[in-house]
């Protein structure tokens, strides 16, 4: 008998080989390597289903087309007043304004500056009299005279965090800082954001509305965003993300 | 009801932070579909938002009868094939199908190997690549995929197993094992 057509030996890897295959492929070397080599092939395919890489989407873009499909509810406003709303929007923005501060010390500290370097930047960055993070301070230091109403605080909340997000993607796509030891780091920093993010998403299910932990929970998932882009980046070539 | 219940149920109420737990949770799998499925990554990209839009819009639908991944899993292959269908790829993949053509080129691209096996389906035209997706990394039967693609059984095998000849020269250094008896190289058999 001839050699098995490539194609037969490509279909007998699940099995249901007629008795005069059996027979050729007993004693036929060139043969029955191919057919483990198609079986290995067939392996490695299966494995493939394992493997995971950066996200496609981003949660931004999500998010604005949920919106718009009127997926997302709307948020009620709140009923609390006086003492009460100053101390959430308070609370907020001092969180807003930590991990504002916080997220630009990373960023730097990522690119390359020294820890000190980077909250001397961190802290220069915030100086601007009009932006979000200049805004923040003044709250958190006690002056509510740049907003009006809470919906306004809200606002300014909201604008912040997108920048920061913004910013995280950002450094994620820009920071030339890899190193050959970058992947490992960048999973052990994974592993830890995942961690938080499982105990933050159960104290969310305990106390949905409380907004430190909110904060948190976002910045956290925006940590590991811009960690799981920057692995997909930082592995050798030809390796690929399957495990953490 | 446990944690991924409560977060499933918040996300159905339209709780934007359970839909990101959600996402963040399963995208790097659903996204991964996607990109297999497709190939080009900037169509992809597309597809996977689309996908991820499907996934909420369906949500309320969602019994528990399954893991979530897996039920999004599902939503994900059927969101891509339609909107490669639209594309009027898949329109091309179902020709290609029908009228057998996708052929394996025997030793033409013996010195081109890929690197990977996600680089070598880039090299399978758009029907071959799917079904060899469907069937040996997603885990699909050819009945499922027939019923998919709107093909025949016969139709999906002949498909996947042309496929499987090509990933197999194109892989070749990652699927042969060689022994000091054997020779140093792929060598198909003659027919």
């Amino acid at each position: 008998m001839s050699h098995l057509a490539v194609e037969r030996l490509a279909e007998l890897v699940e099995g249901d080989a007629v008795a005069v295959e059996r027979e050729h492929l007993s004693g036929c070397p060139t043969c029955s390597r191919e057919l483990d080599a198609y079986r290995r092939l067939v392996a490695l395919a299966s494995e493939e289903r394992r493997r995971i890489g950066p996200p496609l989407t981003t949660w931004s873009e999500l998010s604005a087309c949920l919106h718009s499909e009127g997926l997302v509810a709307i948020k009620p406003a709140g009923r609390v007043g006086g003492w009460q709303a100053a101390l959430v929007v308070g609370r907020r923005a001092a969180v807003a304004l930590l991990l504002l501060g916080s997220g630009a010390v990373v960023g730097r500290f990522s690119a390359g500056l020294t820890a000190r370097q980077a909250m001397s930047v961190s802290w220069i960055g915030s100086g601007a009299p009009n932006d979000a993070v200049g805004m923040m301070r003044n709250v958190a230091l006690g002056s509510n005279s740049a907003f009006e109403s809470p919906e306004d605080a809200l606002l300014a909340l909201t604008r912040a965090q997108t920048d920061y997000e913004r910013a995280a993607a950002y450094l994620a796509m820009h920071d030339t800082s890899t190193t050959d030891g970058a992947a490992d780091q960048y999973r052990i920093r994974l592993a830890a954001l995942d961690r938080n993010a499982q105990a933050l998403i159960q104290a969310l299910n305990e106390s949905p509305q409380d907004p430190v932990i909110n904060q948190i929970y976002l910045a956290t998932m925006g940590a590991r965003e811009a960690t799981l882009n920057k692995l997909g980046t930082a592995l050798p070539v030809g390796v690929r993300l399957s495990r953490f | 009801m446990g944690t991924d219940q409560l977060t499933i149920q918040r996300a159905i109420d339209g709780d934007e932070r359970a839909m990101r737990a959600l996402w963040s949770l399963h995208a790097p799998h659903i996204d991964a579909v996607v990109r297999r499925l497709v190939g080009d990554a900037e169509d992809a990209a597309d597809i996977a938002q689309e996908v991820w839009i499907q996934i909420f819009r369906a949500l309320p639908t969602y019994r528990g009868e399954s893991q979530f991944g897996t039920w999004a899993h599902r939503i994900a292959v059927n969101r891509t094939l339609n909107a490669l269908r639209r594309t009027r790829r898949l329109a091309k993949l179902e020709t290609e199908i029908n009228e057998d053509t996708a052929s394996v080129e025997h030793g033409s691209d013996r010195s081109m190997l890929a690197a990977t096996i996600e680089a070598a389906t880039q090299r399978l035209s758009p029907g071959a690549r799917t079904v060899f997706v469907m069937h040996d990394v997603e885990g699909y039967t050819h009945e499922e995929i027939a019923s998919e693609l709107g093909i025949t059984t016969g139709g999906s095998k002949s498909q996947l197993f042309k496929a499987r000849a090509k990933l197999r020269k194109l892989l070749a250094h990652l699927v042969d094992r060689f022994d000091s008896e054997s020779d140093s190289g792929y060598v198909a058999p003659g027919c």
